[in-house]
């Protein structure tokens, strides 16, 4: 390990004492028992040099821009499919695709306002995209506060190395809510509650950008505009909501009826014109699973570019070439269930017995049009610390993309690991741990 | 970006209780240390009155029990372990309005009660953290609160429990008449929370030749109408 | 050419006051090719607060709701349509929607074999799936609940109106045709009802597998969707402990 930074790893429990300080926590549920934990943190850092960081920040802009044009190209003039780049079932039948959202216009074009690239770096020194997350994607407040107690304990590893300062993340949402806000309406955070496993982070993002934290029932629709309601029949205007409620809790008059998390009739309000929603809804027919092996072809499509970053190679059942040779290679392939999310519908085809391959097998010949294949990458392990031991464990890179106005990526994101050798899967929800990320400024 | 001028129900709720909870963290610490102090070489008759108080449904029977009850109970609500933790059930739905810095007092002193109670801590002095970070929060709160109705309702708060503890333990008249004073002064043309029937009632309740809190119906009366004096 | 009268009527009651009780409502006749309306009256109460609008499928909507306490939720919309029986609805908006299983109209592969082996059998395949379901069910209340999924309905073999459309739109969908489920009113008094609609290439077509028969003479549709949870005539929340009866009565004369 780089020697520059012993002096922030000899400091690693002061580090923990003011994460602790701070409730760095996130939540899950055990056997339905809600549960904070600390997030476990690597004081020893991902390091992404100059170069690297140019061409990446120049592919995931290219790639988000296309992203966002696939999505209002889906919920208005369809070219994409009218054109047989994308096959129509696979926007149909996606449980992103939202009906709802035909001919709704947010502003700007934007959908994916806040985007989360999960990329990781192979051994040969390329880097993959292996999932986007347009919906909403957690995880910004972890480095960002890491940042702010790191450079505290060890200012000295901060003055020695030219890192690019990621506190900025707070500027870059409050510039792209000010950009969406309709109306001269207040800005807020809609959590779901304090129970939810990115709580901390709903709470500490209202702090840094000035929105107003929302809890259920605090909105209401009326006559098509948002209000925040206070104490004495008071109201406030709304003008942009940055939900962290999922599409379907979202309006129980349009979807899942029983929600109580929601604000009943915001989507009425929304295709009025009247107030924004940070992501827009429907962002789910683009990063589904499946779509996800056609986001180079919209590059192409789109924007008549090259595009930058690579995907994994990942093959499709639904076509017959891919479908044989899945077949054929499905000892050495991940297989992805297109219906599954936050790491549990992943296997690897080498962990199977036999009897599971021939299996899996029939599910893929019964069902084409929920799986994906693809190659297991050689991940370029990470350092981390563990009992004063420097080991080496697999770890992915959530990097941020936040679009109003501008479309701008955020210099850091989000380096998780996994905490135990044998696994390939980084989520928090698993265990896992992070990383503050470093973008080199030379 | 439009700022919110406006504090909804729930927030207001969240602001009061947390004003309350923690200012009953810190009085039953004093109280307590109060208490701690006679027991060292004093005759029950000297702290029994604080011990009473304190352990109102006379939960514990030895000394020792009663220590380690009154600080780490979780079970008794009139613990200092009960308070501190409802008052970070409150606080950490706030975080927008008093900020990180404000709530990491909390966090620490909730942290601090825990670790204690692991290693079985008995001296009070453990706990000095926990009334230093107390006033620390107060002195942050007040200063990062940047709305007004917001912090009134969290210093009413704050201000009915100590009054409501004053009485509670037998203060004096001339503190108790300070104490509903003060709150008073949080009740004002922005932040009109208060019942003006029920803060009539008080301030007739709380006059010299009145005062009597060895009159149990009267120190209940006073109790109740100090309790209902808000909506929340 | 026909002409209906229309009255559909709700009360709902709450067993102690609720609020910020927020509702969307599919109560007045579809307007297309077919059903023109010719008056029509929806009677609230002043304090309802409530703005028209369309769904995410063309349907007409009323929604808002009442922010303050309330024990009770009464409506009343009715009017006069005309249906002219020469003319169809050519909408082609979202077909590849109605050509894919939804939530509730799923399918598994007994039923897809139930499905092709009427289209293999010749002659007009909805026809035929429209009998087969009516065959198959047993008509019974209380059997399914307003989630039941097609999948269940077709191993139960019993439901009501809302699970015999499910059925043979699901159905449909696994033959290969465009199928919609509709809910609107059925001639007499009662209840609302839900039928079929589906593609023949051209134009929509109505069957009522509950009845066995085209939905034409005596149908006034109000909404569709791809299943029953796209289009409920009444969809509402509140906050509040209390339980909710609702009542609803329906009635459809030719004039």
């Amino acid at each position: 390990m780089d020697t520059r930074l012993n002096e922030l790893t000899d400091r690693r429990e002061t580090v923990n004492k003011w994460l602790e300080r701070y409730g760095v926590r996130f939540g899950i549920y055990k056997n339905n028992v809600f549960k904070e934990q600390l997030f476990p943190f690597d004081p020893v850092p991902r390091i992404i040099t100059k170069t690297d960081w140019e061409y990446l920040e120049q592919g995931l802009r290219q790639r988000v821009t296309a992203l966002n044009k696939f999505l209002w190209d889906i919920y208005h003039d369809k070219n994409i499919i009218r054109d047989s780049v994308v096959p129509e079932e696979f926007v149909y039948a996606s449980k992103g695709y939202m009906p709802e959202c035909e001919g709704v216009d947010p502003k700007g074009g934007v959908y994916a306002h806040i985007s989360g690239i999960d990329l990781v770096e192979g051994k040969n020194g390329q880097w993959y995209v292996l999932e986007d997350n347009l919906r909403i994607p957690s995880g910004a407040s972890y480095p960002m506060i890491a940042r702010e107690i790191t450079r505290k304990v060890s200012p000295k590893t901060f003055a020695d190395n030219a890192v690019a300062e990621n506190r900025g993340y707070a500027d870059l949402l409050r510039q792209m809510m000010t950009d969406m806000t309709v109306g001269n309406g207040i800005a807020v955070i809609l959590t779901p509650g304090r129970y939810n496993s990115a709580y901390f982070e709903h709470s500490y993002l209202a702090e840094k950008t000035g929105a107003v934290l929302a809890y259920p029932g605090e909105l209401i629709v009326e006559n098509n505009v948002v209000y925040y309601t206070g104490i004495e029949n008071k109201l406030n205007r709304v003008g942009c909501i940055y939900r962290r409620v999922s599409d379907e809790y979202l309006d129980p008059m349009v979807f899942e009826a029983s929600s109580l998390l929601g604000i009943p009739n915001v989507m009425q309000a929304y295709k009025a014109g009247n107030v924004a929603l940070i992501n827009a809804l429907g962002n789910g027919v683009a990063d589904d699973k499946g779509i996800y092996y056609f986001v180079p072809k919209m590059v192409e499509y789109y924007l008549h570019e090259k595009p930058v970053l690579q995907n994994a190679p990942t093959y499709l059942p639904y076509f017959k070439e891919d479908y044989d040779y899945i077949l054929a290679n499905i000892n050495n392939l991940v297989i992805k269930d297109v219906s599954e999310a936050g790491g549990y519908g992943v296997v690897f085809g080498r962990d199977l017995s036999e009897d599971k391959i021939k299996e899996l097998k029939n599910l893929i010949i019964s069902e084409p049009r929920r799986w994906i294949a693809q190659e297991v990458i050689d991940f370029k392990d990470l350092e981390i610390l563990e009992d004063g031991q420097l080991i080496e464990r697999k770890a992915d890179l959530r990097a941020f993309v936040v679009s109003g106005n501008e479309t701008k990526v955020w210099k850091s994101g989000l380096t998780r690991f996994s905490r135990n050798p044998a696994s390939f899967v980084v989520n928090s929800s698993q265990g896992g741990g992070f990383k503050d990320t470093w973008v080199m400024l030379e | 970006m439009v700022k919110s001028t406006i504090i909804s129900t729930a927030k207001a709720n969240s602001l009061y209780w947390l004003g309350r909870y923690e200012e009953r963290v810190y009085m039953t610490l004093h109280l307590f240390r109060k208490c701690y102090d006679r027991m060292i070489d004093g005759n029950p008759d000297d702290y029994s009155h604080f011990r009473n108080n304190l352990d109102t449904k006379g939960k514990y029977s030895g000394n020792g029990e009663f220590v380690f009850g009154m600080l780490y109970d979780e079970d008794n609500e009139s613990s200092v372990i009960s308070a501190q933790n409802k008052a970070m059930d409150n606080a950490i739905l706030l975080r927008d309005l008093i900020m990180s810095e404000t709530l990491s007092y909390l966090e620490m002193s909730v942290s601090r009660l825990r670790h204690c109670r692991e290693s079985q801590e008995a001296n009070v002095t453990c706990l000095q953290p926990v009334i230093d970070w107390s006033l620390a929060f107060w002195g942050s709160a007040e200063q990062r609160l940047r709305n007004h109705t917001a912090l009134n309702i969290m210093m009413t708060g704050r201000n009915i429990e100590n009054l409501d503890i004053q009485i509670r333990f037998g203060y004096s008249f001339e503190r108790v008449r300070l104490a509903f004073d003060s709150l008073t002064r949080y009740n004002d043309q922005e932040t009109n929370i208060f019942d003006g029937n029920t803060a009539a009632i008080i301030d007739s309740l709380i006059v010299k030749d009145k005062f009597n809190l060895n009159d149990i119906s009267y120190k209940n009366e006073l109790l109740t109408r100090v309790n209902k004096l808000t909506l929340f | 050419m026909s002409s209906y009268l229309y009255n559909y009527q709700t009360v709902v009651t709450f067993s102690m006051p609720v609020r910020q009780h927020a509702v969307m409502l599919r109560c007045q006749p579809a307007e297309n090719g077919v059903q023109t309306v010719v008056q029509e009256h929806v009677t609230m109460p002043d304090n309802y607060q409530f703005c028209p609008g369309h769904d995410a499928f063309s349907n007409r909507i009323l929604y808002g709701g009442i922010m303050r306490p309330h024990s009770a939720f009464v409506y009343v919309s009715t009017g006069i349509v005309r249906r002219d029986l020469d003319t169809y609805d050519s909408d082609c908006g979202f077909l590849p929607v109605y050509s894919l299983p939804s939530q509730l109209t799923g399918i598994n592969s007994e039923m897809k074999d139930f499905a092709l082996s009427a289209k293999t059998a010749g002659g007009n395949t909805a026809e035929i799936l429209c009998e087969k379901v009516f065959n198959m069910m047993r008509y019974a209340p209380e059997t399914t609940t307003v989630i039941t999924k097609a999948e269940d309905v077709f191993s139960l073999r019993c439901g009501v109106c809302q699970d015999y459309a499910h059925l043979m739109t699901a159905l449909c969908r696994a033959a290969g045709i465009s199928a919609r489920y509709v809910n609107g009113f059925v001639e007499g008094t009662g209840q609302t009802h839900a039928w079929v609609e589906v593609f023949d290439g051209r134009r929509w077509l109505g069957y009522d597998p509950t009845h066995n028969r085209t939905a034409q003479k005596g149908y006034v549709k109000i909404a569709h969707g791809r299943d029953a949870n796209d289009c409920p005539v009444n969809r509402g929340i509140f906050y509040g402990n209390a339980v909710q009866t609702t009542q609803i009565s329906v009635t459809l004369q030719e004039l």
